[in-house]
């Protein structure tokens, strides 16, 4: 397990082109957004700053995303993996950590500390905050295995976009939560509830149905 | 300690789409063999190593490894791609290599004086297509397989390497390992094969 943690760690920290292009994209879409938020009243400004932040991590998963899960088919990797006989899914399972740990997780506590320094709204930066551990996992949890699915199948992106439009559920969510929790703040933990089982039931799910892809789907 | 297996390969159909790569193919393996496999680009070579390694499905016939022994048979799959981590540099890439296979760090250290690879602390992506060969050869050899298969292995090596890739395999082969190699230079290895398997495309 740690090896496989090891070589994971290494390989995304060593990518700096990967990272530096992550990094150039969300500053770029941060500041349009900001200059958007500047002139909007404070509560439009509180769900226009949450979704916007939402979306940005959503495009730059399905952009970045793939990357990561491509690298072991192109080096010839995987064909290795497979044949040691170790766990396919515990490989995936750690693929899929390190993806969210050292992309989706850090852009996500970045865009509600952004929401918290630009409108100064405690609400809004707990929410984003805590609906970016949550969700942001989904989201990596989607985009490992609808990403496995376009390679194997070798429909390249257009199969990845379509696959990946159950990603817009939990921004869905996240828009319902922010709606109801100005009237009704309760609810919110109702929305963790389902958000936190979420990531539990895909946490098991997806690397199963990632070997599985690896494994039962030819080229 | 290497298991020792038949490969019997009966009736083998592989299809890319609609069209058939390989028909009709069968060969039957006995330990301590060596088959050459040749033919132009486009025959299929690749396709039946992968077929054979357990990467590609078949469309029909069937590839058994037969064994008297209850644990399942390892397989060794050298590809065209090198298989290391282009962000780690040559020695956290064998050390992956070791811990997956579970081999013994000796057995390490005697590759790395074989292949010569003195750029041990060297990123992989700054290494020539020829070190990254011997590189990539060096963690393959520390399988422990039953059935080995190598597609050109020899691409990009110099005089030297291909010398011990040879020896590498002689050895493997007196060991009661089978050996299934793709190849265009079959001068290479004709003195350690007993069988050559032609494919047309």
């Amino acid at each position: 397990m740690f090896n496989f943690l090891n070589r994971e760690v290494k390989a995304i920290i060593g990518d700096s082109s990967l990272i530096s292009s992550v990094l150039i994209y969300f500053i770029i879409a941060i500041s349009v957004v900001n200059f958007v938020l500047s002139g909007m009243t404070s509560m439009i400004a509180v769900i226009a700053g949450s979704v916007f932040s939402w979306i940005i991590l959503l495009l730059i998963s399905v952009n970045f995303g793939y990357q990561i899960y491509f690298r072991d088919f192109l080096d010839g990797s995987i064909d290795k993996i497979l044949l040691s006989g170790c766990s396919l899914m515990l490989f995936m399972l750690i693929k899929l950590f390190v993806h969210w740990v050292f992309i989706v997780l850090p852009l996500g506590i970045l865009s509600a500390l952004n929401i918290k320094i630009l409108l100064n709204s405690p609400l809004s930066y707990s929410m984003i905050f805590s609906l970016a551990v949550f969700s942001t996992f989904i989201i990596a949890c989607f985009i490992s295995f609808s990403t496995l699915i376009a390679f194997r199948a070798k429909l390249g992106n257009m199969l990845l976009g379509i696959i990946s439009i159950p990603l817009l559920m939990p921004l869905l969510i996240f828009i319902s939560a922010v709606s109801i929790s100005q009237q009704l703040p309760y609810n919110i933990e109702a929305i963790f509830r389902i958000l936190s089982g979420s990531c539990l039931v895909l946490l098991v799910v997806i690397p199963f149905i990632n070997s599985l892809i690896i494994k039962e789907v030819g080229e | 300690m290497i298991l020792p297996i038949n490969l019997n390969v009966s009736d083998l159909l592989v299809k890319r789409g609609e069209i058939p790569l390989i028909q009709s193919f069968s060969v039957n393996l006995v330990p301590h063999d060596c088959c050459m496999l040749t033919g132009p680009n486009g025959s299929g070579k690749t396709t039946l190593l992968r077929t054979i390694a357990g990467l590609l499905k078949p469309s029909g016939g069937k590839v058994d490894l037969n064994t008297d022994s209850e644990s399942k048979p390892m397989i060794a799959y050298h590809g065209h791609q090198d298989a290391l981590t282009e962000q780690m540099t040559v020695i956290e890439n064998l050390i992956f290599y070791q811990k997956l296979y579970k081999s013994d760090s000796g057995q390490m250290d005697s590759l790395i004086q074989k292949f010569a690879i003195d750029y041990l602390n060297q990123p992989v992506s700054q290494l020539s297509a020829g070190q990254k060969k011997r590189a990539s050869l060096c963690c393959h050899f520390l399988t422990k397989a039953s059935l080995w298969i190598f597609d050109e292995p020899a691409t990009n090596l110099d005089q030297n390497s291909i010398n011990v890739l040879t020896q590498e395999i002689e050895k493997l082969k007196d060991s009661g390992a089978i050996v299934l190699i793709a190849t265009h230079s079959p001068q290479i290895y004709s003195y350690i094969s007993n069988l050559n398997v032609s494919l047309e495309p």
